[in-house]
């Protein structure tokens, strides 16, 4: 595959933004940073509230720095020990900044709450600078070009999860730390959600642009192979013909001429004449002109026109609408020309008809649509007796050729009737229904 | 084969053999000379393409009526002479008799066609209605439709009421346009690769 050594991030020569969770040193310097923000909140939570906060209120705050700072750490080096052993992939980072982002969310809420009836000017402003740095670096941790796990948009999401334990506060604290809280979570979300909005929306373009280019490249392979392949065939045939032409062909033409000129035997003359038409009904069937059965067949009673005449024979030419049998090669092409000169030929040679009558009608045959291609005439209707010999052996290669098509021959004759000819082949060749059962 | 042909010529009434060449060059001194009617033209020359020839003749005898001597009729011969400038052709394994009848043909105003040949004509110049010089007539159309369908000129005269004449005369006039149409499609050609400006 020529995409087979494309990279996504080559889908982003730049990257829109710069988010340092992508490496290993980025993932341990938000792991820092997260622990200093932490540590700093707990040594002012404990200056400031050691003389303040009843004592059950600062051991559950240490309670709760303490979980804080074990899921913190516990978390990475759990992520750390499975990925170097191989039981995760990279993506298991997602569940340590989730897990890292809900118990930041419930600690700082819990904190607020124990520390909301004895704050002052002071420590509520450093609870929101520290609060706003949880939400700030917990919504940059989740970036990352998203499409590789739904728990990313969870991640995202936590800042949104965060808005409704504030607006708890808005009744119990109506000073500006909760109004304040509730405004950079609330800011943090929005952004936080513009921005993977983007991503996604540059990565889902790069990766429509990608197919379409895919499928273009594709689409040109496979029309330059065929076109390659039908290159070659016409080269092929395009020797061949010369070979024909050149070869055998003019030689034909030479001793037909000759055997005119010097009055040889009609049955010389005619077995030339023969040979030379079967040359001509091969080279026609090079060109199965897209199936066109009454093409092919109308082309057949023209080249057949002079034997015809000389014969004296009337000719009746009826058509229906015929659509093309898309199936139709050269190889078929022949068959199916084959049987008909051969019915011709056996009009011309043994009925002793006044009238020809040519037709190609759609027909159904067994449940199945088709078309049905006849030679008739108006003959002496060669019995069953007389299927022997040549004229036997004649029918019988029809009969073979006809099978060979996926379709099926017929002979018909009655003495003062005539004789006729029946092809009836298939526009689809699968044979979809079996032959249903007579009841 | 060409001796046999100038003898089948020359045996007939009213047709005289004016010059013969068996090779290109020979055969392009004739058609310069001009004062001929008929050119009956083979493709496989010794020393060029036969093609050739029917291109030049068309340009400098608009009046003479070519008729390409080939073998099998094929769709695609046939239609490369045609688009050149040929208005029909002789098999070679025609008797003498269907041979000078094709040249009577031709300078009548008709023309030799097939069903293949009337198929490729339908689907490769543009039916109209208006009638100009490069597209079909309702009626053009109608008999190539026919023909494409098998049914013989005169079948076709009987059907839409009109002489095996008048449908040869029909015929030739598509093969002119066809031969207009590729005229103007080798100028596209050529303006659109900067050879003419």
């Amino acid at each position: 595959m020529i995409f087979g050594g494309l990279q996504f991030s080559k889908i982003f020569p730049t990257r829109p933004f710069e988010v340092p969770v992508s490496g290993r040193s980025g993932r341990q310097f938000i792991l820092i940073i997260s622990l200093v923000i932490l540590i700093g909140d707990w040594i002012a939570y404990y200056q400031w509230g050691l003389n303040i906060l009843p004592a059950w209120r600062m051991m559950t705050a240490h309670t709760i720095y303490t979980a804080m700072l074990a899921v913190w750490v516990g978390n990475y080096a759990v992520y750390r020990f499975r990925i170097t052993r191989g039981h995760d992939f990279n993506d298991v980072w997602f569940s340590y900044v989730v897990t890292l982002l809900l118990m930041s969310a419930i600690g700082g809420v819990a904190l607020k709450w124990l520390e909301n009836p004895f704050a002052d000017q002071s420590r509520r402003l450093l609870a929101l600078t520290m609060s706003t740095g949880y939400i700030a670096l917990s919504s940059m941790v989740t970036l990352r070009p998203p499409g590789k796990s739904p728990r990313g948009l969870v991640a995202t999401l936590t800042p949104v999860v965060q808005l409704p334990a504030m607006y708890f506060f808005q009744f119990t604290e109506p000073e500006y730390l909760s109004i304040g809280i509730i405004l950079s979570t609330t800011f943090f979300a929005i952004l936080m959600l513009g921005i993977r909005e983007y991503i996604q929306k540059t990565s889902n373009l790069a990766h429509t642009q990608l197919q379409a280019a895919q499928s273009r490249l594709m689409e040109s392979e496979l029309a330059r192979s065929k076109l390659e392949v039908a290159n070659a065939v016409e080269v092929e045939r395009e020797r061949l013909m010369g070979e024909v032409h050149d070869g055998i062909g003019s030689k034909l033409i030479t001793a037909l001429a000759v055997a005119r000129r010097e009055n040889h035997p009609t049955q010389t003359v005619e077995l030339l004449r023969r040979a030379v038409f079967e040359l001509k009904i091969t080279v026609d069937s090079l060109d199965p002109l897209e199936g066109d059965i009454l093409a092919l067949f109308g082309n057949l009673r023209h080249r057949l026109e002079p034997d015809l005449i000389r014969a004296g024979l009337e000719v009746r030419w009826e058509a229906g609408e015929c659509p093309p049998l898309g199936w139709m090669d050269p190889p078929n092409a022949l068959q199916f020309l084959r049987i008909m000169q051969e019915a011709v030929s056996n009009v011309i040679a043994h009925s002793g008809a006044s009238e020809i009558i040519f037709s190609c009608m759609p027909a159904t045959h067994e449940g199945r649509d088709g078309l049905c291609i006849s030679v008739r005439d108006n003959g002496c209707g060669m019995s069953l007796t007389d299927r022997s010999g040549e004229i036997g052996h004649g029918l019988r290669s029809m009969q073979t050729r006809a099978e060979m098509l996926g379709g099926c021959f017929a002979t018909e004759g009655a003495v003062g009737v005539g004789f006729s000819n029946t092809l009836w082949l298939p526009f689809d060749r699968r044979r979809t229904h079996p032959p249903q059962l007579q009841q | 084969m060409l001796a046999w042909l100038v003898d089948a010529v020359a045996a007939a009434d009213g047709l005289t053999v004016d010059s013969t060449a068996n090779t290109a060059t020979l055969g392009k001194a004739l058609v310069d000379a001009q004062g001929y009617d008929v050119l009956l033209c083979d493709l496989g020359l010794p020393d060029g393409d036969g093609i050739d020839l029917i291109r030049h003749s068309a340009r400098t005898s608009p009046d003479a009526d070519i008729l390409v001597i080939t073998f099998f009729a094929e769709q695609r011969k046939v239609v490369d002479c045609i688009r050149a400038g040929a208005r029909g052709y002789l098999l070679k394994d025609m008797d003498a008799a269907t041979c000078v009848q094709s040249i009577r043909d031709i300078r009548a105003g008709g023309s030799p066609i097939s069903p293949v040949i009337a198929r490729y004509l339908l689907l490769h110049i543009r039916p109209d209605n208006i009638g100009s010089d490069t597209v079909l007539s309702a009626r053009e159309h109608e008999i190539l439709n026919l023909m494409a369908r098998g049914f013989s000129k005169r079948e076709c005269g009987a059907m839409l009421n009109l002489s095996i004449n008048t449908i040869s005369t029909h015929v030739k006039n598509v093969y002119r346009k066809l031969e207009v149409n590729s005229r103007a499609e080798a100028v596209f050609e050529a303006s659109h690769q900067g050879m003419i400006t």
